[in-house]
């Protein structure tokens, strides 16, 4: 599994592939993340832009 | 195929992970691991069989016998070391969660482009024929319409003074096991609309247990228990209008647990499993069909 990760970023470096994890990923992960965390902090639910 | 040569910021835990999975990728080298002791970096370095070893992160960045940088530091340094690194010219692979902060997310990924570099944030989960199935199997149809997602993700963390507890080092359970659970649903529904969260608050400032539940497009909604606090365990079922999928181990698809369609009463089991993707990982058990 990490195996398969590796050779996916290898690949991705060597220009033979796309990075199967990219920046929507990543700022999807962090922009639920601080809503999630604000949330529990406010004590209220939170709207986020789709 | 050039080589790709790999350098460890950190002699952190996983890096055992990382060292036997480039043991069977041909194309990757472990090159260089990096420790704030240089004592500690050239034992490990011994120990592996990692050509170079170096003192300071720094001296890793700056070494030109290094291609790309893995990053398994704890949580709050991500940023800012994947930043350093992708200046010193270096690709980075960095461990999960990247930040959860949108705006430094964006901030290096515009650096990479700029640059011309590989970032990736490593959810190796992913990477498994097992995600790709069990992904497949909604997208396609096979639980009807999909109505609901229950995740959890959780084991009692029973090391006082672990980072994972750090305040300052952005620990939590959301930020560790969450983060798994939020990129679950994510995966099967897009992008939450709406997220409640609850969580328990422990001794050190950092949620010790994290709930939450997010709303997504087509009201798909995603519950969620993530904690230090509570025996080992990890499950996904993605609920339909014509069936269930129930997913044993979705998160460390290497270890033996099921993908469970339960559909009109009839159950089937499936295992993704393959001679290349078992390569350093344990045996997936198989399964009889029907």
């Amino acid at each position: 599994m990490f195996a398969l990760e590796l050779e996916n970023f290898a690949a991705s470096i060597a220009g033979e592939a796309q990075p199967l994890l990219g920046r929507a990923d990543a700022v999807g992960q962090a922009r639920a993340i601080d809503a999630l965390y604000r949330s529990a902090a406010e004590g209220r639910a939170i709207d986020l832009e789709v | 195929v050039p080589r790709l040569r790999l350098g460890l910021l950190s002699t952190a835990r996983i890096d055992g992970e990382i060292l036997d999975a480039a043991s069977v990728v041909d194309r990757v080298d472990v090159t260089g691991v990096a420790s704030r002791d240089g004592a500690r970096a050239e034992a490990f370095a011994r120990e592996r069989g990692i050509p170079r070893a170096h003192g300071s992160y720094e001296a890793l960045l700056d070494d030109d016998e290094i291609d790309a940088i893995y990053v398994p530091l704890p949580n709050g340094m991500h940023h800012d070391w994947t930043m350093r690194a992708l200046r010193a010219g270096k690709h980075v692979l960095c461990e999960k969660p990247y930040s959860r902060r949108p705006a430094e997310v964006e901030e290096a990924f515009d650096l990479a482009e700029r640059s011309g570099l590989v970032l990736m944030e490593a959810f190796m989960y992913r990477h498994h024929p097992q995600t790709s199935i069990v992904a497949g199997l909604v997208a396609g149809g096979s639980v009807g319409r999909l109505r609901t997602i229950r995740i959890s993700s959780g084991f009692r963390l029973d090391r006082p003074g672990d980072v994972r507890f750090s305040a300052e080092l952005e620990g939590g359970a959301l930020m560790d096991v969450g983060c798994y659970c939020v990129t679950g649903a994510r995966l099967l529904a897009g992008e939450p609309e709406r997220v409640h969260g609850e969580q328990v608050v422990g001794e050190t400032g950092v949620d010790v247990a994290f709930h939450g539940t997010l709303r997504f497009p087509g009201d798909v909604v995603a519950q969620f228990d993530s904690s230090f606090v509570q025996a080992r365990g990890q499950r996904l079922a993605a609920v339909g209008e014509q069936g269930k999928l129930v997913v044993e181990t979705p998160f460390r698809p290497d270890s033996a647990g099921a993908v469970l369609l339960t559909r009109g009463g009839d159950d089937s089991r499936r295992d993704p499993g393959g001679p290349h993707v078992r390569a350093g990982a344990r045996e997936l058990r198989r399964f009889d069909r029907g």
